[in-house]
C-alpha cells in the first residue's frame, strides 16, 4: 500500500512540475485583453489571421463543406459500423428470440 | 474484520439487480423507456463535447457551428446529436401510445403519469430549443415564432423582452445545456423510482406473473437499443445534419422539424396564437385522462374512447406533416 501512495505521489509531482515548467516563460509582455486578443494570446499575427478566415467561413456555403466532408473515408466507414450495427443487432435479437421460442 | 465483512455486504452489487420483474418486461413495448433512457445518454456525452466547441454568443453560434462541420468527426458528432433527438422525439411518441393503449396512467400509477408529462414537455423544449441555439435561418425564425407567442400570453411582454438582444442564443444555450438537463433529472429520478415503487404496468388481461429479472430486463434494453442507434449512426453518416444560411429578418423561407409540422399547420388557419393553445390543450387532455378513464382494463368504454380518440388525433397529425411536408413554407410572423 505505501509503494502505491508512493508512486501517486512521485507521478503527481513530475505531472505538475511538468506543468509548472511549460507555463515558465519569462520573455512575455504584458499585453491588452480585448475582444480579438482573448481568441488567442499567442501572437498578433494568428488573431489577424483568425480574422480573415471568420470572413472566409462566413462567406462560405455550408452546402459545400457539407459535401466535402461527406465524402471523406470517416463517414464512409462510421456508415459501414451504423449498418453493422443495426443489422447485427437486429439479427441478434431476432435468433435469441427464435431460439427461446424452441427451447 | 467480520464488521468488514458485514459492511461490505451491506453494499451495492450487480446481483442485486436480479429482482424479479413481469416477463412482459421483455417485450419491445415494455423496453421504450430504457432505450430513450439509453438515447438521453448519448445525447449528454455528445452535447458535452458539442459544448467545448461552440460560441453561445449571436455573431459566434452559426459560425462556430461552420467550423465544427469542417472536421468529418465535428460533423458526424452533429449530426449524431440531432438523428438521436429525432429518434428520441419518435420513440417518446410509441412510448405515449403504448401507455395510452394499455391503460398504464390508470389507478397507483396515475402520479407517475404526471411526471411522464413533465417529462414530454421537457422534451419539447429541448428540442425546440436546440433547434434555436444552432442561430441559422431555421433557429431565428424558431426564436421569432416563440418570441411572438410569448408576447401574446398575459405578462408575456415582459419575458419576451428578457429573451430579446444580444444575449438571446446565450440565454437559449443555458436553458439547453443547464437549466433542461436539471429540470430533467428532477422529473427522471421520480419517474424511475415509481417504475420501481408501482412495479411493472401489467399486460392489459392477463394475470399478473414474475418470471424473469431486472438485469434481463436492461440486457434487452441495451439489446434493442443497439440496433435502433446504430441506424442512427448510419443515418448521421448517410444524411448529415445541414445548416440554413445566416439568419436574416423579413423571410420566412425554413419549416420546422417534422414533430413540430402539425402545429405549424394549425399556425396556417389560426394564426400565432395556435402556438399557445394547441400544446395547452394537449396538455390538460393528458392530465385529466387518468380521471376520465380511471376504470382498470382495457374493455371499458371509456378505455376504448381514449384510444380511438388517439389513434385519430395521431392520424390527423401524420396528414398534417404529410400536408405541411410537401407544400411551401408559409410566412406567418410580423419580423
Amino acid at each position: 500500500m505505501k509503494k502505491f501512495y508512493f508512486t501517486v505521489i512521485l507521478a503527481a509531482v513530475l505531472l505538475f512540475s511538468v506543468m509548472g515548467y511549460s507555463h515558465e516563460n519569462h520573455n512575455k509582455t504584458p499585453r491588452k485583453v480585448t475582444n480579438s486578443s482573448i481568441i488567442s494570446t499567442r501572437s498578433d499575427t494568428i488573431n489577424i489571421n483568425q480574422k480573415t478566415s471568420e470572413q472566409i467561413k462566413t462567406e462560405q456555403d455550408f452546402e459545400t463543406i457539407r459535401q466535402e466532408v461527406k465524402s471523406s473515408s470517416v463517414f464512409i466507414v462510421f456508415k459501414a459500423i451504423g449498418l453493422a450495427l443495426a443489422i447485427g443487432g437486429l439479427a441478434f435479437v431476432y435468433l435469441r428470440r427464435r431460439n427461446k421460442g424452441d427451447e | 474484520m467480520n464488521v468488514e465483512k458485514s459492511n461490505q455486504e451491506k453494499g451495492w452489487k450487480l446481483k442485486d439487480l436480479d429482482y424479479p420483474v413481469p416477463k412482459h418486461a421483455l417485450e419491445f413495448g415494455y423496453c421504450l423507456g430504457g432505450i430513450i433512457l439509453v438515447g438521453f445518454g448519448l445525447l449528454i456525452i455528445t452535447g458535452l463535447i458539442m459544448a467545448l466547441f461552440f460560441t453561445p454568443t449571436v455573431a459566434g453560434a452559426r459560425l462556430s457551428i461552420l467550423t465544427l462541420s469542417e472536421n468529418p468527426f465535428g460533423l458526424l458528432l452533429r449530426s449524431f446529436h440531432r438523428w438521436t433527438a429525432e429518434a428520441i422525439m419518435f420513440l417518446i411518441i410509441l412510448h405515449l401510445s403504448r401507455i395510452i393503449f394499455t391503460g398504464s396512467y390508470q389507478g397507483k400509477r396515475k402520479v407517475n403519469w404526471f411526471f411522464g408529462i413533465g417529462l414530454l414537455v421537457i422534451t419539447f423544449v429541448f428540442f425546440f430549443s436546440g433547434t434555436v441555439i444552432k442561430w441559422d435561418q431555421e433557429g431565428y425564425e424558431a426564436y421569432q415564432h416563440m418570441l411572438e407567442a410569448t408576447e401574446m400570453l398575459p405578462l408575456g411582454v415582459y419575458f419576451a423582452s428578457f429573451l430579446k438582444g444580444t444575449a438571446a442564443v446565450m440565454r437559449m444555450f443555458v436553458t439547453h445545456s443547464l437549466i433542461l438537463p436539471l429540470l430533467l433529472f428532477v422529473f427522471l429520478l421520480p419517474h424511475l423510482a415509481l417504475v420501481k415503487l408501482n412495479g411493472l404496468s401489467p399486460l392489459p388481461n392477463t394475470a399478473p406473473s414474475n418470471s424473469t429479472t431486472f438485469s434481463q430486463h436492461l440486457k434487452k434494453v441495451l439489446g434493442f437499443s443497439v440496433p435502433i442507434y446504430g441506424l442512427v449512426v448510419f443515418l448521421s453518416a448517410q444524411f448529415p445534419v445541414v445548416l440554413y444560411p445566416g439568419p436574416y429578418s423579413g423571410v420566412e423561407m425554413t419549416k420546422p422539424p417534422w414533430i413540430f409540422l402539425p402545429l405549424y399547420a394549425l399556425e396556417d388557419k389560426l394564426g400565432l396564437i395556435a402556438l399557445i393553445i394547441a400544446p395547452i390543450i394537449i396538455v390538460i387532455a393528458l392530465i385529466i385522462l387518468p380521471y376520465f378513464d380511471s376504470k382498470a382494463g382495457e374493455n371499458s368504454t371509456t378505455h376504448k374512447v381514449v384510444v380511438w380518440s388517439f389513434l385519430i388525433i395521431a392520424a390527423i397529425s401524420i396528414a398534417l406533416i404529410i400536408f405541411v411536408g410537401i407544400t411551401p413554407p408559409v410566412r406567418h410572423l410580423n419580423m
